[in-house]
């Protein structure tokens, strides 16, 4: 099965898009090319910047369902607390997909439950598995899940670690989610390590010289 | 009869619920730790600090009710404090995390505020240092960042004389922080091993065969 056309909303909870967010909003609105929509931007400079990649918009999630008249029942929410696991079966029967656009708290709080499943009654819910994913990663998932993979036959894997070597210091920089990898190499946006690196470089280098 | 088990876990217990107290309350005076020392008299309390001022506070008022705490909530027999400032604060894990727990909380950028007391500490005489820093750090997405530079052993016996590691958290706006330091102190670790020079006797008699391991000896 590929994507059948459904619609993709990341519900954005962030108040400023940081470079590390633009490049997860930029992976997923390249992967789901034309049926990603943002919703819940309610900050103006957000709105410009992530206009370019989809469609954006401030109102929330729900609000944004009932003005295209989707159903609630026919909403899917990616939620990791969730009690079943998503499988292929439950994509065709849905017309919107949505994904928490919340940067995760470590240990997980649970706040998509909170803030989005718990707006949403009537939706389904389904997990990606016990870690907490990143939210391309979610959408990398989401996509191998329509071509019909189950979720145990992707390679999901804890953590990753990004190794640096600053004024003679080794800085380590773990980051404490779930990675698809694909062919032994972690599924990641384009210059991503850098940019999750960015700031040491920057600190270090200008400022202690 | 007392339990001597049950006995010395409560001793050791009163003093860690007494450091906990301490470290809590005495971030900023840059506390490092306590020793309770039993007397004829009562109890000497030896408190080690970047900053005893702090401890003492304006005319002894802290210290004084430092002692009312200690006598009325730890139950311990007629306190005497003593202040002591810390020989080396910057070869003191739990000084250097509170330094840098405080330069977080003045807003200094996380990494820059480990870099300095890595430099420090290295600057200090230490071995090596480790730092690590979680929590939401950069963003609103939670990591962490692990610093080290020189040698930081993490096994051996050696680490009971060499290590000394300390864990301080930090409340701030988008959550809690975890500030970890790991300082190996200068002295000799276990695993050196010094190979002397051959002696005259050694030279002549050549290279010596050194039969293979778990190999059959021919007689």
């Amino acid at each position: 099965m590929r994507w059948w056309g459904a619609l993709l909303i990341v519900d954005n909870w962030e108040e400023r898009l940081s470079p590390w967010l633009l490049s997860e909003y930029r992976f997923v609105a390249d992967l789901f090319k034309g049926s990603v929509v943002f919703t819940n931007v309610v900050f103006e400079e957000m709105l410009q910047a992530l206009r370019p990649l989809a469609e954006a918009t401030p109102k929330s999630v729900r609000e944004f369902l009932v003005a295209n008249d989707i159903p609630l029942s026919k909403v899917l929410v990616l939620d990791p607390a969730a009690e079943e696991e998503l499988s292929p079966q439950d994509l065709g029967k849905v017309r919107a997909v949505v994904i928490g656009g919340i940067m995760g708290d470590h240990p997980p709080k649970g706040r998509t439950r909170e803030l989005i499943t718990s707006r949403l009654p009537g939706a389904l819910a389904r997990n990606l598995g016990r870690e907490q994913l990143t939210i391309a990663g979610a959408a990398y998932v989401l996509k191998k899940v329509s071509e019909g993979y189950a979720l145990k036959d992707l390679d999901l894997r804890f953590g990753l670690t990004i190794r640096l070597n600053i004024l003679n210091a080794d800085v380590e920089i773990f980051l404490p989610y779930a990675f698809p990898y694909e062919g032994g190499k972690p599924v990641l946006p384009e210059e991503y390590l850098k940019i999750v690196a960015m700031r040491s470089l920057y600190y270090e280098g200008v400022e202690l010289g | 009869m007392v339990d001597v088990k049950e006995h010395f876990i409560g001793l050791n217990l009163v003093r860690l619920k007494i450091d906990e107290f301490l470290s809590k309350n005495f971030v900023r005076a840059g506390y490092s730790r306590v020793e309770l020392i039993k007397t004829p008299l009562g109890t000497r309390v030896v408190l080690y600090a970047d900053r005893p001022s702090m401890i003492i506070g304006r005319k002894g008022q802290t210290i004084k009710q430092l002692t009312e705490v200690l006598e009325k909530y730890f139950k311990i027999e007629n306190p005497q404090l003593v202040v002591t400032q810390v020989e080396n604060p910057d070869l003191d894990a739990r000084i250097v995390a509170s330094r840098i727990a405080l330069a977080i909380e003045k807003g200094y950028h996380f990494r820059r505020a480990a870099f300095v007391a890595l430099r420090r500490v290295l600057a200090a005489g230490a071995q090596g240092v480790e730092i690590v820093i979680s929590g939401k750090i950069v963003s609103e997405r939670a990591r962490y960042e692990k610093l080290r530079a020189g040698k930081v052993y993490k096994t051996g016996q050696h680490l009971d004389r060499l290590l000394d590691r300390a864990v301080v958290h930090l409340l701030l706006k988008p959550g809690i922080y975890g500030i970890e330091v790991l300082i190996v102190k200068p002295g000799e670790p276990d695993d050196v091993v010094k190979v002397g020079a051959e002696t005259p006797a050694q030279v002549s008699a050549g290279p010596q065969t050194v039969p293979e391991r778990g190999g059959s000896e021919s007689s």
